[in-house]
């Protein structure tokens, strides 16, 4: 039952360029929130000013249900992306959640999590989850370069050490993330599930090495929405189920978290 | 300050509403959403999702595009259809004790009577909203609700099929809204609710294309809200049957100005996307202001600011003969407001 509160803003650091990690205390949002799922959050000023006027959802990037807290990492895109950035520790955000669906837990492992740019989001949240189960996993990260490279600390926190992959070269290995896991795949890595976020050329490299190398795969999905909540239809993706179109899903209760052979690219 | 009654009940074109927010078309499904953050029931009505003849599976994606204080959408009616909402969303509707308006989309006016002929008998609703701003396949792709000769035609024949009370929502987009409502209301329209979406679009100059798949879509939200309040305001003043007024209501405040404009009800629509629960939000600011200013009766505050109202105080005229859907009933308004405050606050910002 997702809840309606004000959460009090903890810490919002730039982590990255144009990237911004947002620490939120607020219990009831928290508790029951899962990997994958993801929260409104409401326009700073909500509900007197209505300009902008939609809720941006956010993927959970860190959650802490004994503390009652939670993180949220977004890049800046817009005037809504840029009025959060611009919060400080103290200030109150109004938050709907949890929503949406989470990752499937009890997907067999070994576990790969392979996050591209601010797709990365979800998997540390995912990463903490698997952990606390005891599920064996790796995580690949991969950005343009460097300096963008995201999460990799809050990994390293999890005694998990991320392999890197950059556009440019900068760190780790020279190319896409896909091409890292590509390579982790030739080189015998024994994953049984492939759990993946980031733009979609990425997912959709992600979809075709999990069905070439018969891993199970959920990606997480992301879409313009408007309620978050299922009512109003805007976050539709075309599904296909046993190889025939199966209509549309919306990603804010049907996803964000989506298995990958349902999903279509195109 | 008294702590006594306020009465919210209305009657809507022989809809009984127990206070006078519905949900609008359109922006709470059949209200599944919705109950996961408050009891349905505690809404004057929900007024279900466009529902079609035959199950729709909508435009493809983008489907929304939010623009200054609001948003366009182009969904494209996606819905399962009138046999699987009498099926299986009604049913649940009345589990939840909620009243029910079907809001109901034909492409043809073939399509209208069939709809309304379905819905006639079905348990649990009490009346049906035509949405009538869909192409008329008949005649080119021309909207049923650009003229009034072929919105009239809509009202017609859906009032032939069924005995339900019939609410016709009118588009924004037309030449003259008071010409449409008398039209509408001559037709047999029961109430008249309005306004569905502007039309507009928004261009992705990156792209050097417009953002949603069909070019334009329907504009809602507190954008829409002063053209929404004038073309209530007008209508209260020029027919007598009843108008639910919406566009961008998403405070107690912003209803409050809709009912003194002459809505009898209003709808709560894009609000709920960033306050699931705004609908209950602007039933409770209603009636503790209602209650604080000294009224004992919605009704009574109806229309106060439009000194040239026709439109009835949240009740419905008596009609001839027996009506199927709903009861008119219900003891009358009082003649005058039950209080003497000035009621001269702007609607702002808060």
């Amino acid at each position: 039952m997702p809840a309606i509160a004000r959460a009090r803003l903890l810490a919002n650091r730039e982590v990255a360029p144009g990237h911004y990690r947002m620490d939120l205390a607020c219990p009831a949002v928290t508790e029951g929130a899962l990997a994958g799922q993801f929260c409104n959050l409401l326009m700073p000023g909500w509900p007197l000013t209505v300009d902008p006027l939609l809720p941006r959802p956010m993927s959970y990037h860190s959650l802490d249900h004994a503390a009652g807290r939670f993180a949220v990492l977004f890049q800046v895109v817009g005037r809504g992306t840029a009025l959060l950035s611009r919060l400080e520790p103290g200030d109150g955000v109004h938050v709907v959640g949890p929503l949406g669906r989470p990752f499937p837990l009890a997907a067999p492992d070994p576990w790969v999590l392979v996050g591209g740019g601010v797709g990365v989001a979800p998997l540390l949240a995912l990463a903490q989850a698997g952990r606390a189960r005891g599920a064996s996993l790796e995580v690949l990260v991969g950005a343009q370069s460097a300096p963008r490279l995201l999460a990799v600390d809050g990994f390293r926190a999890l005694d998990l050490e991320p392999r890197l992959a950059t556009d440019d070269g900068s760190a780790g290995f020279a190319g896409f993330v896909t091409d890292l896991l590509a390579r982790r795949l030739a080189d015998g890595a024994r994953y049984r599930t492939v759990f993946a976020c980031g733009p979609v050329p990425m997912l959709r490299r992600v979809q075709a090495l999990a069905t070439d190398h018969r891993l199970s795969a959920y990606l997480s999905l992301e879409a313009l929405m408007a309620c978050g909540v299922g009512a109003c239809m805007a976050c539709v993706r075309p599904v296909r189920r046993d190889g025939e179109a199966a209509g549309y899903l919306r990603l804010c209760v049907d996803g964000p978290v989506v298995a990958a052979g349902e999903v279509v690219f195109d | 300050m008294t702590a006594r009654e306020v009465s919210l009940a209305v009657e809507v074109g022989g809809v009984r509403l127990k206070n006078p927010v519905v949900t609008a078309s359109g922006c709470a499904g059949y209200g599944r959403e919705y109950a996961r953050f408050y009891p349905l029931a505690r809404l004057g009505a929900v007024v279900v999702k466009s529902t079609t003849l035959e199950p729709r599976l909508g435009n493809p994606p983008p489907r929304v595009v939010e623009t200054p204080a609001g948003m366009l959408n182009s969904i494209g009616l996606q819905n399962p259809g009138v046999d699987r909402v009498i099926s299986e969303e009604i049913p649940w509707l009345r589990e939840q004790g909620a009243t029910i308006v079907v809001n109901v989309a034909g492409f043809s006016l073939r399509e209208y009577a069939e709809l309304a002929r379905r819905l006639d008998r079905v348990e649990g609703v009490s009346g049906l909203e035509l949405n009538i701003s869909c192409p008329n396949v008949e005649r080119q792709g021309t909207s049923f609700c650009t003229r009034p000769d072929t919105a009239r035609d809509v009202v017609r024949v859906a009032r032939e099929a069924t005995g339900l009370p019939l609410w016709v929502k009118l588009s924004p987009n037309v030449a003259d809204i008071g010409e449409m409502a008398q039209a509408v209301a001559e037709a047999g329209a029961d109430a008249i609710s309005l306004i569905n979406t502007l039309v507009g679009m928004a261009i992705d100059v990156d792209a050097r294309r417009p953002v949603l798949p069909r070019g334009t879509g329907g504009l809602s939200g507190p954008a829409i809200r002063p053209v929404a309040l004038a073309m209530v305001y007008r209508v209260a003043q020029v027919v007598e049957v009843p108008v639910v007024g919406m566009g961008g209501i998403a405070t107690a405040r912003d209803a409050l100005a809709f009912l003194l404009a002459g809505a009898s009800a209003v709808a709560v629509g894009t609000a709920s996307f960033s306050n699931p629960v705004a609908a209950v939000d602007i039933v409770e600011g209603i009636e503790s202001y209602l209650r604080e200013q000294g009224f004992s009766d919605v009704r009574a505050f109806v229309g106060l600011a439009n000194p040239d109202l026709r439109a009835p105080r949240g009740v419905t005229p008596a009609r001839a003969g027996p009506r199927p859907g709903g009861s008119p009933g219900g003891p009358a308004p009082p003649a005058c407001p039950a209080a003497e405050t000035p009621l001269g606050q702007e609607e702002g910002p808060g």
